[in-house]
């Protein structure tokens, strides 16, 4: 293991990936930065380009690039007060404050220390746990797939940002729209209409750059605008102090496990990683009313989980070929149109490149720690670029990306009405994330729960000799009651506490 | 004046139209290749083995451009060379799924649809079990099939060839195997691997790469053994009656004339002559020898009446 991990850190290390590795982290930190531009737009544009790429320097590349972006975010968070990609949105708490106080280069050098501390912190458990998990996984039949997919579904529903019910809403539409075309379990077409093109219902890709890229386009065009007037770092210093670290340690470390842990959990996102970790850190800190006002540990905590969170994220992926969060979701999508079956053979059969991808995955991080420490002034000015001269380029790669995918106009088309699906969504607050999660993930639930049911006569009922699946759905039903339970139970002892006081 | 004008070219184009042009021979414009999977598949590498092919030497006076469209089990890209212009531009490269799609209901055309130029090789096929798989021998697992109907299970693609063939085989062997829906080569391999499923049909390259790490070939639906893998009888052998290889079909339109599918013929016969387009698509698992149309079309026939009357058992899969 650890002679596979040098050997692709050696790989990653030789000019060409490296070269790879570095664009991806640069770009990467500039999108995040730019507030309307996320990672999962940028990696989505990417798979048309890299499809005549080698399918390792595609893929380090597009890792890179999320690393880089989800850490690109705490710079426009903390100096414009705009996240600048949504897993950035504790950061803006404290960040800003500390920086309209005149702290804009220390909260820089905490959030950029701590971006790569639960970088690395991922990494490690993704070089520990990828194996085993791997191994274990093997064992993994239809009906443990099954369950793992419902069970991921029903957290993103659960956890998802604002209501319940948007969330599920939002989960419930994506699924809608993976229905039409081909179906696999039995051979059939399925709500095609007779309409020859929709024979393979909808591509992942038109619909992840429509609903990622040009709803968004939608929505900066009509603020264009809209500017934000970023605090000037000046000549702060962005490097810290060891003895300001050795402060923060136990946030550190506890974010970055908080941020993993997340992050491993399918289908949750950065954000909430970052949610949980701030939320942590405020519950056991020693001032919690400083967290909102310019907090460190604010900072520090939402970082640290974040970037932990993409590397926790990459666990279920490359070991299972879930995705544990919506970028994870295109990644997975970027393997299979590079001819890579990602599961637990992953690591049988393609050891070097998944021991590729780990290795980039730590270089970027420390990759961002260099380049965000050294440039995050130049950089803090190229948040402000003209979105007028930004849009039309990102429109024309949208078209050109999608029709590159099968050659044909249909799937322009579907990426302009998912376009347009994903604004009204947006206008309506109802969550993206869910949306592609469900999207991406009911093709797989709807084929492992036929596929065990075609196992044995008994049918759906086979289910019950599989131990490891029942305890994902039993842990599915628990986390669908729970809030109610929770909510029933408090009424309860109010009630209690009300008839006590009346007594 | 202006009418007359244009009436009078009009007459003008409709008279050069109308006249034979021997001075532009075909093909003088590249021709487009329709391959109806992602870039990365077998069938795409072979395409993709003849577009280098025909760039690098004069076997054809134009270049060949490969479009990927793939999906709905290649009838995205079948559909396409069928409605494509019949002349001579278009053309694309399919394998027996052809006939599955039009049985499964899936497509409203089959092989009877196009121009057949011919087949560039096919690829052997046979079934496959885990090396930790209790059944040592096709015969072994055939024996417990007959005693316990419906409880082997083979991992297929719901409505492609990877669930006729075996399905095929089964029928004339006399026994009553239960499918599941897997997947693609990898999946299958997995599933074989994870102990979920029991048996699978790969190719004979797939057999070869899969056998290094925990499959064990058992059966060939070959007429003679298979050269990579001496000791795995055929299903002929045994006296199952299956030979199934899986032609690289190339298609034109229907209407394509006559004297262009000639020189799109000549130009991948030639291709095939040569050593290196050959030792290429022996690396794909293929048979490198150009198979006449007519033969294509007898194979195909052949497929498809052993595949129609198994249509109903394989709509049943589902519970």
């Amino acid at each position: 293991m650890v002679t596979d991990l040098f050997g692709a850190l050696a790989y990653i290390a030789s000019p060409v990936p490296f070269f790879w590795v570095l664009l991806g982290t640069t770009l990467g930190i500039f999108v995040g930065a730019v507030p309307g531009l996320t990672g999962g737009m940028l990696i989505a544009l990417s798979i048309p380009l890299t499809f005549t790429m080698n399918s390792t320097h595609a893929l380090i590349l597009m890792v890179a690039m999320y690393v880089g972006s989800v850490s690109g975010g705490l710079i426009s968070a903390t100096l414009l007060k705009m996240p600048g990609t949504p897993s950035s949105v504790m950061t803006t708490f404290d960040g800003y404050p500390m920086a309209a106080r005149g702290e804009a280069g220390r909260a820089l050098g905490l959030s950029i220390g701590a971006s790569l501390v639960g970088g690395l912190v991922a990494g490690v458990f993704i070089v520990v746990l990828s194996v085993p998990l791997s191994r274990w996984a093997t064992t993994f039949g239809p009906f443990e797939y099954f369950a793992m997919v419902l069970m991921a579904l029903v957290l993103i529903a659960s956890i998802s940002q604002g209501s319940m019910v948007k969330g599920l809403l939002a989960g419930a539409l994506g699924i809608a729209f993976a229905l039409p075309g081909l179906n696999p379990s039995d051979g059939q077409l399925r709500l095609t209409f007779g309409w020859h093109e929709l024979d393979a219902g909808f591509d992942l890709l038109p619909v992840l750059l429509g609903v990622f890229v040009m709803s968004q386009i939608i929505i900066d065009a009509l603020e264009i605008e809209k500017k934000g007037q970023p605090i000037s770092v000046g000549g702060a210093k962005v490097l810290l102090s060891l003895s300001t670290w050795r402060r923060h340690w136990g946030n550190l470390l506890r974010s970055s496990v908080i941020g993993t842990w997340i992050g491993i959990l399918p289908g949750v996102g950065a954000s909430i990683s970052s949610m949980v970790a701030y939320a942590t850190a405020r519950s056991v800190s020693k001032e919690p009313e400083a967290f909102g006002t310019g907090s460190e540990e604010g900072i520090v905590a939402s970082e640290a989980a974040n970037n932990a969170n993409v590397g926790g994220a990459l666990i279920p992926l490359i070991t299972m070929g879930i995705p544990g969060s919506p970028i994870d979701a295109i990644l997975l999508g970027a393997l299979i149109l590079h001819n890579i079956q990602p599961g637990p053979l992953l690591f049988v059969n393609n050891a070097d490149f998944v021991w590729a991808l780990i290795a980039a995955y730590l270089v970027a991080n420390i990759l961002m720690f260099a380049i965000m420490t050294l440039c995050v002034k130049w950089i803090a000015r190229l948040m402000v670029v003209d979105r007028a001269l930004l849009l039309p380029v990102i429109f024309v790669a949208c078209v050109v990306g999608c029709y590159a995918l099968h050659n044909r106009m249909f799937d322009v088309w579907v990426m302009v009405f998912f376009g347009l699906v994903g604004f009204a969504m947006a206008r309506c607050k109802v969550p993206l994330g869910p949306f592609v999660i469900g999207f991406v993930l009911a093709g797989i639930l709807e084929e492992d729960l036929r596929s065990g049911m075609q196992l044995s006569d008994a049918g759906f009922w086979g289910i019950l000799d599989r131990p490891i699946a029942l305890g994902f759905i039993a842990v599915s039903v628990l986390t669908l009651i729970w809030p109610f339970a929770q909510s029933a139970l408090a009424r309860r002892a109010r009630d209690r506490r009300a008839k006590e006081t009346t007594t | 004046m202006v009418r007359t004008f244009t009436r009078r070219s009009a007459l003008a184009c409709a008279l050069a139209l109308a006249l034979p042009l021997p001075a532009f021979a075909f093909p003088d414009q590249p021709i487009k290749v329709v391959v109806p999977t992602d870039p990365g598949g077998a069938i795409d590498g072979i395409a993709r083995v003849f577009q280098k092919a025909f760039e690098t030497n004069d076997f054809l006076p134009s270049s060949v451009v490969v479009l990927n469209m793939a999906g709905a089990g290649g009838t995205i890209g079948t559909r396409a060379i069928k409605d494509a212009e019949p002349d001579g531009y278009t053309i694309g490269l399919w394998h027996d799924g052809i006939v599955t799609s039009k049985a499964m209901g899936v497509a409203d055309f089959d092989q009877t649809d196009f121009e057949i130029i011919g087949a560039t090789g096919f690829a052997d096929l046979g079934l496959a079990v885990s090396q930790k798989s209790d059944f040592a021998s096709f015969e072994d697992m055939l024996a417990f099939a007959k005693e316990n109907p419906k409880t082997v299970k083979v991992a297929a693609n719901i409505g492609l060839p990877v669930h006729f063939v075996p399905m095929r085989v089964a029928t004339e062997a006399g026994a009553d195997l239960r499918y599941v829906q897997v997947g693609g080569g990898a999946k299958r391999y997995q599933s074989l691997l994870g102990g979920h499923t029991d048996t699978a049909l790969f190719s004979t390259q797939e057999l070869v790469q899969f056998q290094e790490s925990g499959l064990r070939p058992i059966l060939m639906l070959t007429e003679e053994r298979v050269a990579d893998l001496p000791d795995v009888p055929t299903a002929k052998e045994l006296g199952i009656e299956v030979v199934a290889p899986s032609p690289r079909i190339w298609l034109a339109p229907k209407g394509t004339p006559a004297d262009r599918l000639e020189i799109l013929r000549n130009a991948f016969r030639d291709a095939m002559n040569d050593e290196t387009v050959a030792q290429q698509l022996r690396d794909f698992g293929l048979n490198p020898t150009f198979v006449e149309a007519d033969a294509v079309r007898n194979q195909l026939q052949v497929a498809l009446d052993e595949t129609l009357p198994l249509v109903p058992q394989a709509r049943q899969v589902e519970k």
